[in-house]
């Protein structure tokens, strides 16, 4: 073993370059890729200033909604401040929710009880005002609900009234569900994060993930250089067998890149926040470990390097797919759960150790490795 | 001492080698002559240990390839038919990168470079890409005696290299056999590079150019 680290220290003196770009690839695409649509979502955002003279839960409730919506950056301040920064084309329009808010609602009234202003330079005051209107609507018709249910309580003397704040916040979890269903197509675990204002939010590892997988292939291919350099008929000569070397190599870039996988996991945890946990080390690392094996069996098959970085693309490029890291489209595996159990990158995204491929790559390993030695024919 | 008895290699219904059969001793070069596709490569193969006679079998120094094969093959020097090093890599490099899986005692820098000196090849710190051919031919060839084997076993050393560079790899083959007591057995094309060298020459196949051509030296000639 000594001897296979000191030869491919050589190597990899000779290509260090190289090395390090695709080491460091899968670290570093997915934080541009992460705070660059945040920073640029943040700037597309529409900024709207709201104004809040009553200080009540349906007010509250309200603003709550408004700063849900996707497409609004809402900032909340007094309102001279909000008209001067109006004037200044600092925020597209102003909404002031008006004294006597909660009492105008509980009262079915809809009309009077939001003013908006907008400069001539407002773009989006229409549809914001759509919006706006709307929360107003839904909110009064959720009371004018409330009221009716307590109406036919009185006509059919129900001892025990409903608390209206019950059925308030019941009707409001019902259409938070409803909300979370609709906004699932975009993808795993971002439903919330659609209530949180993202329009496109990334799943970090599943970036990751994909970026490993293309950049194990990458570091790879001196498997297919070695082979395809004529020194094969070399190893009958030498203290281990072709594979033995091969073997010894793989462990190598197994140890380096779990090094990766723990500067990646240290460096996400204070760059974007993620957790630090032993177990997602394992999941990393064995992600890792699949990669390494599908590249290495991969390689071994291949003696033209084109072809076998075609095919790295284009595996790369499909897993990417079904997962759902790249494009939003959780229907596709939503209707093939063995697709989501074979698929590594789908467990990274989960958060899950992945078994199904990894033991089937070290039965494959294995196997290569018991195999007859062919040593490669020079004539 | 190399004793080959009886080899015969067969590739489907196709016989390649048939029933070929002699003795070697240290100090002596053999000459393996014959038309394309006659044998050479396949019978060199089967020596250094990489491919299996369909019949018959040989011993080196007593050793049998079939039952020690890790002992027999650290004996063998077999220099491939293709230059067979990293383009990368320095001369330098090269000798170092090979001899740390290359089994025997260790080497240290100063003896492999000795080995590149002897034979002439003296751009130690020269990027092999930069290399004429002939350079390239005996790096090929330092490396495969990095762990001084008995058995020299060598396919097309000099073909495609410059006339210099022919003759120095030839003297130096000469000098390895009579002074070190090496078996050297290689092939080639070139008639005269035979002629001169060689103690013996082995002519596989049926085609009776090579063997007329051969007859006309007084070296000893094995024909099968
Ligand atoms: N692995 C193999 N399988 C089938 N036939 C082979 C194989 N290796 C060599 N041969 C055939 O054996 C013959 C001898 O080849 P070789 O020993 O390379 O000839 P030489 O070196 O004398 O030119 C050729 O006809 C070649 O096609
Ligand atoms: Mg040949």
């Amino acid at each position: 073993m000594k001897q296979i680290i000191y030869t491919r220290m050589m190597q990899w003196k000779k290509q260090w370059l190289g090395i390090v770009c695709w080491s460091i690839i899968p670290l570093l695409i997915p934080i541009c890729i992460v705070l660059g649509t945040s920073n640029v979502q943040d700037d597309a955002k529409i900024p709207i200033g709201i104004v809040m003279e009553e200080n009540t839960s349906t007010a509250n409730d309200f603003l709550d909604e408004v700063k849900s919506a996707p497409f609004i950056r809402v900032q909340q301040l007094d309102k001279t401040a909000a008209l001067q920064q109006l004037e200044k084309h600092e925020l597209d329009s102003v909404f002031i929710i008006l004294d006597g808010y909660e009492e105008e609602i509980m009262r079915g009234n809809r009309n009077q009880l939001i003013e908006g202003y907008h400069s001539d330079l407002s773009f989006a005051y229409t549809p914001v005002k759509e919006m706006v209107v709307s929360i107003v609507q839904q909110d009064a018709g959720r009371y004018r609900a409330v009221k009716v249910i307590q109406d036919i309580g009185e006509r059919y003397r129900v001892q025990e009234q409903w608390p209206v704040e019950d059925m308030i916040r019941k009707s409001q979890t019902i259409q938070k569900d409803e909300n979370l269903l609709r906004s699932s197509f975009t993808y795993l675990g971002e439903a919330d994060s659609m209530e949180s204002g993202e329009l496109v939010s990334w799943n970090v590892w599943g970036l990751w993930s994909i970026a490993a997988l293309l950049a194990t292939f990458f570091l790879f291919d001196w498997i297919i250089k070695e082979r395809t350099s004529g020194v094969g008929p070399r190893f009958a000569f030498f203290r281990m067998s072709h594979r033995a070397y091969l073997i010894g190599n793989m462990f190598i870039y197994t140890i380096f890149l779990g090094w990766m996988n723990l500067l990646t996991m240290v460096v996400y945890h204070y760059v974007l926040h993620e957790a630090l946990s032993i177990h997602l080390f394992i999941v990393l690392f064995t992600f890792q470990l699949t990669c390494i094996m599908t590249a290495f069996l991969l390689a071994t098959c291949f003696k033209n390097a084109y072809a076998y970085f075609g095919l790295a693309f284009a595996i790369t490029f499909m897993i990417a797919v079904i997962s759902g890291a790249i494009l939003p489209i959780d229907g596709i595996t939503g209707g093939l759960p063995w697709l989501e159990k074979w698929n590594p990158v789908q467990s990274v995204m989960n958060g899950e150790i992945h078994y199904a491929s990894f033991i089937l790559l070290a039965i494959g390993i294995a196997i290569w490795y018991a195999g007859k030695e062919r040593l490669h024919a020079n004539s | 001492m190399l004793t080959v008895d009886h080899i015969s290699k067969t590739y489907g219904k196709h016989l390649i080698l048939n029933d070929i059969t002699f003795q070697a001793s240290p100090g002596e070069i053999i000459g393996l002559v014959g038309e394309n596709g006659a044998g050479k490569s396949t019978l060199l193969r089967i020596l250094a240990t990489i491919n299996k006679p369909t019949k018959g079998s040989f011993t080196l120094n007593h050793l049998s390839p079939t039952t020690q094969k890790k002992q027999i093959r650290q004996h063998i020097g077999f220099v491939p038919q293709d230059i067979a090093i990293w383009d990368h890599f320095t001369v330098e490099e090269n000798m170092v990168f090979f001899e740390k899986l290359t089994w025997g005692k260790k080497k240290n820098k100063s003896a492999l470079q000795a080995i590149c000196k002897d034979m002439e090849l003296d751009k130690w710190k020269e990027k092999v890409s930069t290399l004429s051919g002939g350079m390239k031919r005996k790096l090929n060839l330092a490396i495969s005696l990095i762990h001084d084997p008995t058995l020299i076993l060598l396919d097309e050393p000099t073909v495609g290299i410059d006339l210099r560079s022919r003759t120095e790899i030839g003297n130096y083959l000469r000098k390895l056999a009579t002074e070190n007591d090496k078996i050297i057995i290689y092939t080639s094309h070139d008639m005269d590079e035979i002629r001169h060298i060689c103690d013996r020459i082995i002519c596989i196949g049926e085609d009776p150019f090579y063997y007329n051509l051969l007859k006309q030296t007084d070296k000893e000639i094995i024909a099968f």
